[in-house]
């Protein structure tokens, strides 16, 4: 009886400290904003000149690289850390500080991101790869495109040139407006979706492991296959080759 | 209405409150243990950047994030120390819940005899 008379008086005790100490947190806090403090997440916009090969890579930032109206490159980003920015050479270097760091009760901080806005201009090089973050790129025009990720998805919109994609178990959508160079895509064990026009003209190699190919094609049969195939579309002028460990393929008409 | 019926009305009653009880008891174990842990990581992550040895993101200012994770950590403690009174407290209410209905059990059946 004693014992659980202490247990409850203890236990009480410590409760009401812990609200006192919430309540005064909040009241800290809450004078802290009243006088401009916003927390440690960084909202920031840099611009940068044109460069002729462009390199991002982060750790967990998820990427957006797409063309826009601007005469310069604009990156506009959210994180907790800084992104280091290096121009040497014609290369546009944007790296992640990848510090071990803890997240805590900071909402805001789930909206970390960067967005890189470029100048209309076939690059030499464009390279976007990150850990966990996920990949957007809209219609990019480069002489090696090169995406990848370890397990965040990537959506890839117009990449009609050459281009090699890399995901180890992160889910990849890609669309291709006129698909007209040689590709490769190594999903691991994640699915890929592809989207294509019917007038594409496409030799697919699908390599895997325990992964299913389905075409959801109108002049193809619906059905899912197991294993390895080949497919060929009006001609089969340019290659596709995908290769994945237990990821499937399918491929889609718009 | 007879004691019958009172006794089965009183009956659904208890067995209704004893299970209402039985689901806060449950909510609050859950609630203290997750507020508990969540102390346990917040407050030493928040105590090691202010140290400068981790780097803390967060939407608070160093003070607030201190004082609110201790707090955490605080309630969390003292909600897990209650957990053992509060459940005796829930026990002792059921057994008592329990045995008001026995004796409206016991009641009815001897108005039932005396009315027979």
């Amino acid at each position: 009886m004693k014992k659980r008379r202490l247990l409850e008086i203890s236990g009480i005790t410590a409760a009401a400290a812990g609200v006192i100490m919430i309540a005064a947190g909040v009241t800290v806090q809450y004078l802290r904003s009243q006088n401009g403090y916003t927390g440690s997440v960084i909202y920031a916009e840099e611009e940068f000149a044109t460069p002729r090969e462009l390199v991002v890579i982060t750790a967990s930032m998820p990427i957006t690289v797409e063309y826009g109206d601007v005469d310069a490159v604009k990156v506009a980003y959210t994180g907790g850390l800084p992104l280091i920015f290096t121009e040497d050479k014609g290369t546009l270097r944007i790296t992640q500080n990848d510090t071990f760091t803890i997240d805590l009760f900071s909402p805001r901080n789930r909206e970390a991101g960067v967005t890189v806005t470029l100048p209309h201009k076939v690059y030499e090089r464009i390279s976007l790869s990150s850990s966990g973050g996920a990949i957007t790129s809209r219609d990019l025009n480069a002489g090696d495109l090169e995406f990848s990720t370890k397990g965040g998805d990537m959506t890839l919109y117009g990449i009609d040139e050459h281009a090699y994609v890399r995901t180890e178990s992160g889910r990849i959508h890609a669309e291709f407006s006129s698909y007209s160079a040689d590709m490769t895509i190594n999903a691991g064990s994640g699915n890929v979706e592809l989207l294509m026009s019917p007038e594409s003209s496409i030799y697919l190699e699908f390599f895997t492991e325990s992964g299913t190919f389905t075409s959801h094609r109108p002049d193809t049969s619906d059905e899912s296959r197991y294993g390895d195939c080949v497919e060929m579309y009006n001609g089969a002028k340019n290659k596709l080759n995908v290769n994945t460990s237990s990821g499937d393929l399918d491929l889609y008409l718009y | 209405m007879t004691s019958k019926h009172r006794y089965r009305l009183r009956t659904a009653a208890g067995r209704i409150g004893g299970a209402l009880l039985f689901l806060l008891t449950v909510c609050y174990i859950f609630a203290a243990l997750g507020i508990f842990s969540l102390g346990l990581i917040a407050f030493p992550s928040a105590l090691l950047g202010r140290l400068g040895l981790l780097t803390v993101i967060s939407d608070l200012a160093p003070l607030a994030l201190m004082l609110i994770s201790g707090g955490i950590l605080l309630l969390g403690t003292g909600m897990s120390l209650c957990i053992i009174p509060v459940c005796i407290a829930l026990t002792g209410r059921l057994k008592r819940i329990s045995r008001t209905a026995e004796i409206f059990g016991k009641k009815a059946a001897y108005e039932e005899t005396q009315t027979s």
